[in-house]
């Protein structure tokens, strides 16, 4: 029952699919996830759908465990495979120390510092954190132009070849060592492109969006076109269409927007 | 002679006393039943089964236990069997066949949990006794 556990919630940024670290770490009730393919809680955002089926999803969810504590899957009850506190394995890893102090100074500073981190755990925790922050932006005020910022950095990264090293594969497999690696490949670029998506989707018929509602459409023909699973020809497939993604959000586009936002950000200080 | 093929032996992590029983009657799609759509408790004549035992494993969870049947012996008692490779052929684009779905993305993301599973599907739609096969194919 993996897609309905923590392991498989945006508020665990620590692992997706079969990459990351093998604990997680609940950032909304701030606990170490002791075996996140596990555990679950009413307030699932699940990783691998997009954010409206996610949302249909998580109201399902809710009907069944509850979402003020974290619960073992298959009983419902209060689950005891959670560790209140910091794991010791966060004390010494810069990705898991910034995801422990995710939104204390502010969730947009912690996700740029994760943004400057190189290797795919911190690329992993900045989808997974983005994606939630993005859905709680929309629950709040609707606004498509909070995912801005998260919009222009997937974008950039999109003909990226994730560097995966062999501790980041967490799962155990029956799959030759490429084939794990390529899949993990393919995981990292779609947990870009499911962000880049959720913010493309939202742009749908609002004011100023200009060409950024057309991004769904390429991300959808990207994966019709390249068979689940396979990274590297997923990366050299988007590598091919990067200027029609330029062209949804040119950076002019993006920076126009940018600035409206800080102008409004600053009127309501 | 040419040696016979093994049958090909599936898993499946399930509760320690009994096996989930699938409902015969209920009219999912593939891609919803492997994306675990509607969540827990949902209605699926599907059954997921995997060829790796680490796998059912990890699915039965630290209360539960792994299950074991092979294929013909799952189709003695009724089930159809949709192996791991007609699925990673089925899953592709918007899915064909019993996979057809309208949205590229979750058949994706469905051909991924396949390949990271070693999923298989036992369809038990319109099973008339399916308490009773089910107890008698998984041991």
């Amino acid at each position: 029952m993996t897609p309905i556990s923590c392991a498989n919630c945006c508020h665990n940024p620590l692992q997706t699919g079969p990459v990351g670290y093998p604990v997680g770490h609940c950032t909304r009730f701030k606990v170490t996830l002791l075996s996140p393919g596990h555990t679950t809680c009413g307030n699932l955002q699940r990783k691998d759908l997009q954010r409206e089926r996610a949302e249909t999803e998580r109201a399902d969810h809710a009907r069944t465990f509850s979402t003020t504590f974290v619960s073992d899957l298959t009983t419902g009850k209060r689950s005891a495979l959670v560790e209140e506190g910091t794991h010791p394995i966060e004390s010494s890893d810069i990705v898991l120390r910034e995801v422990h102090s995710y939104g204390i100074v502010s969730k947009i500073a912690s996700l740029a510092t994760l943004r400057a981190m190189s290797g795919v755990r911190a690329e992993l925790a900045l989808t997974s954190l983005g994606r939630s922050y993005f859905a709680n932006c929309m629950r709040r005020d609707g606004r498509w132009t909070s995912g801005i910022h998260l919009a222009w950095w997937m974008l950039g990264r999109l003909p990226e070849v994730p560097q995966i090293e062999l501790q980041d594969l967490r799962e155990e497999s029956t799959l030759h060592l490429d084939q794990r690696v390529d899949m993990a490949h393919w995981y990292v670029i779609t947990a870009r492109l499911l962000l880049l998506l959720d913010v493309a989707n939202a742009s749908r018929n609002q004011p100023g969006a200009n060409g950024v509602p057309r991004l769904s459409a390429l991300i959808v023909e990207s994966f019709g076109s390249v068979p689940a699973g396979q990274g590297l020809k997923l990366t050299r497939f988007l590598a091919q269409r990067r200027s029609k993604f330029a062209a949804a959000l040119p950076e002019k586009h993006y920076s126009a927007i940018a600035m409206k936002l800080h102008r409004d950000t600053a009127a309501e200080e | 002679m040419a040696k016979a093929k093994p049958a090909q032996v599936l898993f499946r992590g399930d509760d320690a006393k009994s096996v989930a029983l699938p409902d015969p009657r209920a009219t999912r799609a593939v891609v919803s039943h492997i994306l675990f759509l509607g969540g827990e408790g949902r209605a699926t004549p599907w059954m997921s089964t995997t060829e790796s035992k680490t796998t059912a494993t990890h699915f039965a969870g630290p209360h539960g236990r792994v299950w074991t049947t092979d294929v013909p012996k799952a189709q003695h008692y009724g089930a159809k069997h949709v192996s791991k490779t007609d699925l990673l052929h089925l899953l592709k684009g918007y899915g064909k066949g019993k996979a057809k779905w309208g949205n590229a993305i979750e058949v994706a993301q469905a051909r991924a949990y396949v390949l990271r599973w070693s999923e298989h599907l036992l369809d038990w739609k319109g099973h008339a006794a399916i308490a009773a096969a089910v107890a008698a194919t998984f041991k």
